[in-house]
């Protein structure tokens, strides 16, 4: 394949890749904010969709850096008990 | 109208046919997931009880519903992005 097409084939993944992110971030959030729906959301329930993505995101940053701890313990550890 | 600045060779414009559909393909699919997403989140919202029919307030809380599900996911969108930002 061409690099141009390449490249287009790359953001196009890229882009499905953020559209699944947000829909799955939606589905959470929707779940622990809204209410029964009126004809508006309310500036309570934004307020909590807005800190639900970022604490999503700061959960998941969470979770990188533990698992790279541990990951790097396990190495560093004697090789025997790396598969006990 | 006037494609002669297109670079027009016919591999790419086999690449960018099929490409196209892929794109296509995904929005489409996509479309229809999120479709399926508003029903079952707003099935469960409004349709606590379901009756022999589709009652009046349960139309209008599903019509509500959907309208907030997207002004949600607006809400997310921006978040998303900005938080993203925030940290890089």
């Amino acid at each position: 394949m061409d690099p141009r097409a390449q490249q287009m084939l790359a953001r196009t993944l890229k882009s499905q890749e953020a559209a699944k992110q947000i829909e799955l971030l939606t589905e959470t959030c929707w779940d622990k904010c809204v209410g029964y729906p009126g004809n508006k959301i309310d500036s309570k329930t934004e307020y909590c969709i807005r800190n639900c993505v970022s604490r999503y995101v700061d959960t998941s940053y969470f979770i990188g850096q533990n698992v790279q701890q541990r990951a790097q313990q396990l190495a560093s550890s004697r090789p025997e008990s790396a598969f006990s | 109208m006037d494609f002669s600045s297109t670079p027009s060779f016919k591999g790419n414009d086999d690449v960018d046919r099929q490409l196209a559909k892929v794109q296509e393909q995904l929005y489409i699919q996509n479309a229809i997931r999120k479709l399926q997403i508003i029903t079952d989140k707003c099935f469960e919202k409004c349709v606590t009880k379901p009756g022999t029919s589709l009652d009046s307030s349960q139309q209008k809380c599903t019509l509500f519903c959907m309208d907030r599900y997207t002004d949600t996911e607006k809400i997310v969108t921006e978040s998303l992005t900005q938080r993203l930002q925030q940290h890089q």
